[in-house]
């Protein structure tokens, strides 16, 4: 009988906190359309980790529970995260990219925000490894920063993985401010030229062949990533393997990112999640994508000062690494101020710069606090 | 690595910058000698 009630007593008032949360983030997902293939698994993830344990019998989030196998296996060994790259890749199509190279500044110039994140995270109280950690945020990549919080803040990963998803789902909420607040209305309206280049088969093969090398070498911690992401795109566009890029896309993309969600899940005890620090870093999140769309709107100003060819500033601030979201907020600004006005494929550009951008910026961070 | 919070932000962003423009050079060389 002790047995039978053992789970009703060790019960505890802040486990029922966390199916609440894991309960909004479920809500979120469904109701809202916010990230919902990483939100659900999280938030169920999160209920299913602050069930109560018995004693003696090791809980499903303990080092021998499924979910504890799975963190130890697949997140602490940055197995999860690397995998999601070669899926990404083979999604990502480099061709506007190659067709606009000049459109690659604002995918440095975007990642502002993660800088100046760790500062006032710092400041905050937050050490300098967990202050890098919550900044990563603004990489506005969900497996760039669980890569660096893995390294740099483990017991920090539940929060800051929640909290980097769910501001990617607000891209088309915060970014259409920060860009009116510091734009023009003849700002916003400015045309780009766009001419259609037609790139050669070869040269979209050996791009991320040569990516991987030249990161590699200048930027060795970035070779995890950059070489996941890279070998997924060479799949793609060597056009010899298009069941194994099908299988990136898809199979090996809805797995990894199902584990991955209810894994992170169930890094959110309720010790580690019901406290200060999450909140702040849910608010240091919005820090970072505001300072982000800032960075690259007046990085693009910047520019504009020197040449003849106006860029549109509200195409800097696709320069984060959330694609395809950020190049489409930029677009349907940009068709509200001009109704004929087009500069999708300008921000795809740049949004897919951004995704390469967020990955070396990360791997810098790793670098130099390393 | 000490490095402080200045020397990071102006390292962090300026390697991020030297890293794209390499790239941006390699495309450049990739699309002339195509």
């Amino acid at each position: 009988m002790e047995q039978l009630l053992a789970g009703i007593k060790n019960l505890q008032p802040n486990q029922i906190a966390m199916y609440v949360i894991g309960i909004v983030l479920i809500y979120l997902a469904i109701k809202k359309d916010c990230e919902p293939m990483l939100l659900l698994p999280i938030g169920f993830g999160a209920i299913l980790t602050n069930l109560p344990v018995i004693p003696g019998i090791p809980g499903i989030a303990s080092d021998e529970g499924v979910l504890g196998i799975l963190k130890n296996a697949g997140i602490l060994t940055e197995l999860f995260p690397a995998l999601i790259f070669i899926a990404i890749g083979a999604m990502i199509d480099f061709t506007p990219l190659l067709q606009m190279p000049s459109m690659i500044l604002f995918g440095a110039a975007a990642q502002f925000g993660i800088f100046m994140t760790i500062i006032i995270a710092y400041y905050l109280g937050f050490n300098i490894k967990e202050a890098a950690s919550i900044g990563i945020i603004g990489t506005a990549d969900g497996p760039t920063s669980i890569f660096v919080a893995t390294r740099f803040a483990p017991h920090l990963l539940g929060p800051i993985s929640v909290v980097a998803y769910s501001y990617m789902s607000l891209v088309p909420i915060i970014q259409p401010i920060v860009i009116k607040a510091l734009t023009t209305r003849n700002e916003r309206r400015i045309r780009m030229k766009y001419k259609e280049v037609i790139v050669p088969k070869t040269v979209k093969i050996i791009f991320p062949i040569a990516v991987t090398i030249i990161a590699g070498i200048v930027a060795p911690m970035s070779a995890t990533l950059i070489g996941f992401l890279m070998f997924g795109n060479l799949i793609r566009e060597s056009g010899v393997l298009d069941r194994l890029s099908k299988a990136a896309q898809n199979e090996l993309s809805n797995l990894v990112t199902l584990l991955l969600g209810i894994t992170i899940g169930s890094t959110m005890t309720a010790e580690a999640f019901i406290n200060l620090n999450t909140i702040k870093i849910l608010l240091l999140g919005l820090v970072a994508f505001i300072f982000d769309t800032a960075g690259g709107v007046l990085f693009a100003k910047f520019l504009n000062l020197f040449v003849k060819e106006k860029y549109n500033p509200m195409v800097g601030a696709a320069g984060i690494s959330a694609f395809p979201m950020s190049a489409r907020v930029i677009q349907k600004l940009a068709k509200e101020e001009d109704p004929s006005n087009f500069v999708l494929m300008q921000a795809v550009s740049a949004n897919v710069a951004g995704q390469i951008g967020s990955i070396i910026a990360g791997s810098m961070v790793l670098a130099l606090l390393s | 690595m000490n490095i402080s919070l200045f020397e990071l932000m102006i390292y962090g962003m300026g390697a991020t910058f030297f890293v794209l423009i390499l790239f941006y050079l390699l495309i450049k060389m990739l699309v002339k000698f195509k």
